[in-house]
């Protein structure tokens, strides 16, 4: 049984770890297309681990493919446990949907990112009068 | 002043936030000195993934 990596109680396979781990370095090296079949494979191995969602999305997203960006996030959403997860989550929607020219949805998921407690969504809102 | 933090916004990374677990670096940090790069820690370096 493959245990999910989402925080500390959790334990990942060593197969697992180690895809992640290259997955992570990829991706920090701007390597997203690579990166994204980390993620990829990552998913098969653990569907119900938000943050491989999370991180295939970002990888997707950061190519300018935010249609399926878009779609891996809401699956993130899904998964996510915590507030912190889920923050991270309706954080990167508000950029996709900025960039996408959708401000007023924008808008929406970083006043959610804030409320849920992401710092940078809250710095954001305090700095230009957000309120959230 | 309008659209400033759609700007600030469209500056940042996908997948960011994941890197920047405990928000330890964000209380006081202005929101136009985000995102550096460079600062990303991955869970993996941070040890909340354990063998």
């Amino acid at each position: 049984m493959v245990a999910a990596v989402n925080n500390n109680n959790h334990l990942a396979a060593p197969q697992e770890q180690a895809l992640l781990a290259r997955g992570e370095e990829l991706f920090i090296a701007g390597n997203y297309n690579a990166a994204w079949v980390s993620f990829n494979e990552l998913i098969k191995i653990n569907p119900n681990e938000y943050y491989y969602y999370y991180m295939r999305a970002a990888c997707s997203g950061n190519q300018g493919l935010y249609q399926a960006s878009l779609a891996d996030l809401n699956k993130a959403l899904s998964l996510a446990k915590t507030n912190e997860a889920k923050g991270f989550c309706h954080y990167d929607m508000a950029i996709i949907y900025v960039n996408m020219g959708d401000v007023n949805t924008a808008e929406s998921h970083l006043i959610t990112a804030a409320k849920l407690g992401n710092g940078l969504a809250q710095n954001i809102c305090n700095e230009y009068g957000i309120p959230y | 002043m309008e659209n400033k933090w759609q700007d600030l916004l469209k500056q940042h990374s996908l997948g960011m936030g994941s890197f920047d677990l405990n928000n330890e670096n964000q209380e006081n940090r202005p929101a136009n000195e985000w995102p550096n790069e460079r600062k990303r820690k991955s869970k993996l370096k941070l040890g909340l993934i354990k063998g």
